[in-house]
């Protein structure tokens, strides 16, 4: 079972903030890696820049950045055209349903997906805004619903609070 | 991505654009409450060029976007600011533009961080009294609320009336 944390993306501004899935490896604490994020964010330090602690890094690159990263120069033009829509979503505006919808079927997560020419951003609700679980393209579009369910329903599941369980169905007493 | 890159960028304002067009079609069409081909008619373009602007795809003459504003009644005021200073207020959660309207007056659109740019208050100045105000607007480091800061300016308003 992977591990996740989440992050926020910071060049929108708004009523609401977009934030990325991170997924973690195995030998990484999930609790305290959410935590040196959360801590980073607030103080507005250790943004995109990695820091070393014995062989951990404090931040992480999430699912968008290395989305961003990797997009080609050909397709540059259509990932400011995302976030330039995800500017707009944040700011609660209306956008034609061919750049912004919810997938189908509808999901009480609030599935979403963003589209701009090639690229595709596909992601669920979460208090105070959004968050992006899955980077995609036109083409391997099929996949990439696949892939963000078994994500999603992975990352939902890793948040659930889990009841403490000595084995024989009782709880265990702390 | 930084949020002065994507400011800077030509997609975001076209975005915008194309945005504010796809926006006061829906509006008209809701408010009338016709569908496509009824809206398309009353606009004198055919079904596709109204397909094309519901999907964002909008791109054409600027005479043609004067007169999609006309037949949906409203006038399509375009103004034009300093990027910097768009740039600046974009920190602070404000825009504020000058624009000229008749000989020595001004309007000062006053809006929130909104990219949707619907002003929260216009006011209507003579020159040296709107310089002024924009000067003092400018000079804040953060403005939460647009209203409070301009009614607590201390300002002469000899010479100034809201819309």
């Amino acid at each position: 079972m992977p591990k996740f944390a989440i992050k926020h993306i910071k060049t929108q501004k708004g009523k609401m903030v977009f934030k990325q899935l991170i997924i973690l490896e195995d030998k990484l604490d999930e609790i305290k890696t959410q935590l040196n994020i959360n801590e980073c964010e607030t103080h507005n330090k250790c943004i995109d820049e990695g820091k070393i602690i014995g062989e951990k890094k404090i931040i992480r690159k999430g699912v968008f950045d290395i989305y961003s990263e990797e997009i080609e120069d050909a397709d540059r033009h259509s990932l400011r055209g995302l976030f330039t829509l995800m500017d707009m979503i944040v700011d609660l505006q209306k956008l034609p349903k061919k750049q912004f919808r919810p997938l189908q079927p509808k999901s009480k997560d609030g599935d979403f997906e963003i589209k701009r020419g090639d690229l595709r951003i596909i992601g669920i609700d979460i208090e105070g805004g959004k968050l992006i679980i899955k980077c995609g393209h036109k083409n391997t579009q099929d996949e990439d619903i696949s892939h963000f369910r078994s994500l999603k329903k992975q990352y939902l599941e890793s948040i659930k609070p889990k009841k403490l369980d000595n084995g024989k169905g009782r709880i265990a007493q702390k | 991505m930084e949020r002065e890159e994507l400011l800077r960028s030509k997609e975001y304002w076209l975005i915008h654009i194309q945005n504010k067009v796809f926006n006061l079609l829906r509006k008209y069409k809701e408010d009338k409450k016709l569908n496509q081909s009824q809206l398309a008619e009353k606009m004198e373009v055919t079904k596709g060029y109204i397909s094309q602007i519901m999907n964002g795809d909008y791109d054409h003459k600027v005479s043609k976007l004067v007169d999609l504003a006309l037949s949906c009644d409203k006038a399509p005021i375009i103004t034009f600011i300093d990027i910097d200073t768009y740039i600046e207020n974009d920190k602070k959660g404000i825009n504020i533009v000058r624009e000229q309207i008749s000989g020595a007056n001004y309007h000062f659109w006053l809006s929130n961080n909104s990219n949707e740019f619907e002003p929260l208050s216009v006011l209507t100045l003579k020159e040296s009294i709107g310089d002024s105000l924009l000067k003092k607007l400018n000079s804040l480091k953060e403005i939460k609320n647009v209203n409070q800061e301009t009614s607590n300016l201390d300002f002469e308003y000899s010479n100034y009336s809201t819309i």
